[in-house]
């Protein structure tokens, strides 16, 4: 319950520093994209079926920052978290510095789907390879912050259980 | 031992004496020299004493004023720290201020561009803020903090200080959402200003335009204007959209041209924009 508190917040805010920031954090048809590499993070933590609860919250959040046909972006976020529960299923005891390359793969996966559906093909090379990597590149630190919180959060509620 | 004390003593007792004499002669003469203004005879003597004295006091004074220094400068470089802190403080205070003033300055530039704008339009105008972009990098719409709570509806033309940037597709009570010429989504009714050529102006996800069915043959140059036709119900007619850039004449077999126009507007840098209240203009004009 901790960690989707913790991803929902921290989805929300980076939807709007996304939006906010967009310009700022473009380079040509790539953008820093945090919502991926978060759903990254939750899904190689949280199994099926719950998992997919957090990753339809996102996509619902998601949907009126775009003008990208209605349902893309839950399409998108829900087979990003498909495929990463799929790899980390057939890979076992996937160490940290693993799991870079993998949101890598993942985040170019979703970006194509994105491309596609919305009618962008065009751009998927190479933009959709670059967001690729962009998103490998942010993931470390996502989760050393999505971590942190998470740890804090894990205190704090365990301090009220235990009524200190 | 015995005759011996007494010689000394007296030869003491006179030097002493003498001393005694010559000191309260020197400063008899001296009382007498200032009275009568006779300073010429006590002046060398003075010249000599201070001279000799001035270059000893000199060499005394010397360790005691890099004493003094040494000491004081310890102190003040506590002062000179705090004080540089200080400074420091203001100064980063007054670059911000500096910053800030710029920025309005600029700011009040493009408002003034805008409002030329306003007077060059008969329709009322709403001003608002760019509070973002979408998710998707490749689409081209920006949200703005104004919305129907301040009259601004779906199919109202956007405006930046220069020119044509799109129109709003969705509106909201406090923010709207804008098309911008450049996405693929986007069509406009335009004419080519110099040869009345119709065409429909297309974004293409880049900075730039194209002009699509303009058939070939027709008379279209580089450096011509592309206005709003007025024909597609959002875009009043004569709005400026943007100056031709390229013109391909196409393939053999194909009957229209390539025209590829620039927007009038930077698409990729806007901050704020007029809404043009069309809809309620025409409410208007319809009553």
């Amino acid at each position: 319950m901790i960690r989707f508190i913790v991803a929902i917040f921290f989805g929300y805010i980076f939807i709007l520093l996304e939006t906010a920031w967009g310009n700022g954090l473009q380079v040509g048809m790539a953008r820093i994209d945090f919502l991926v590499p978060l759903v990254a993070w939750y899904g190689f933590k949280t199994p099926l079926p719950e998992g997919l609860f957090l990753v339809l919250t996102l996509g619902i959040l998601a949907e009126p920052f775009t003008v990208l046909p209605g349902g893309i972006q839950i399409t998108v976020l829900v087979s990003a978290y498909l495929l990463i529960r799929y790899i980390s299923g057939h890979i076992p005891g996937l160490r940290c510095w693993h799991k870079v390359p993998v949101v890598g793969f993942v985040a170019a996966e979703s970006q194509i789907l994105e491309m596609l559906l919305s009618g962008a093909a065009q751009y998927i090379w190479p933009w959709g390879v670059v967001q690729g990597g962009l998103a490998a590149l942010i993931f470390p630190f996502l989760m050393l912050l999505l971590e942190f919180w998470e740890g804090l959060f894990s205190r704090f509620t365990a301090r009220i259980r235990v009524g200190a | 031992m015995e005759n011996r004390t007494p010689g000394k003593k007296n030869s003491k007792k006179r030097l002493v004496t003498i001393c005694a004499i010559a000191l309260v002669a020197l400063i008899l003469f001296s009382m007498v020299g200032l009275r009568i203004g006779a300073q010429d005879f006590t002046m060398p003597f003075k010249f000599l004493f201070m001279d000799g004295s001035a270059s000893v006091q000199g060499m005394i004074v010397k360790p005691y004023v890099w004493l003094k220094q040494f000491i004081s400068f310890g102190g003040k470089c506590q002062d000179i720290r705090v004080q540089n802190q200080a400074l420091l403080k203001e100064n980063a205070r007054l670059r911000q201020e500096l910053v800030r003033y710029q920025e309005a300055y600029l700011a009040k530039e493009r408002y003034r561009k805008m409002l030329k704008i306003k007077e060059q339009t008969d329709y009322p105008v709403v001003f608002a803020q760019v509070i973002g972009v979408d998710l998707a990098p490749w689409a081209g719409t920006i949200l703005v903090d104004r919305g129907r709570r301040d009259g601004v509806l779906p199919d109202m033309v956007a405006l930046s200080w220069q020119g044509v940037i799109g129109h709003t597709i969705e509106a909201y009570p406090g923010s709207s959402r804008i098309l911008l010429l450049s996405d693929p989504r986007s069509r406009v009714a335009a004419i080519v200003q110099r040869t009345r050529v119709r065409g429909v102006l297309k974004g293409t996800s880049s900075s730039l335009c194209s002009l699509v069915y303009v058939e070939k043959g027709t008379d279209v140059e580089v450096g011509d204007k592309v206005i709003s036709a007025g024909t597609d119900g959002i875009f009043p007619k004569g709005l400026l959209l943007g100056v031709v850039s390229s013109v391909d004449p196409g393939s053999m077999d194909g009957i229209f041209q390539t025209i590829t126009v620039e927007p009038s507007a930077d698409l990729n840098d806007i901050e704020e924009v007029s809404i043009l209240l069309t809809s309620k203009m025409d409410e208007h004009q319809g009553s």
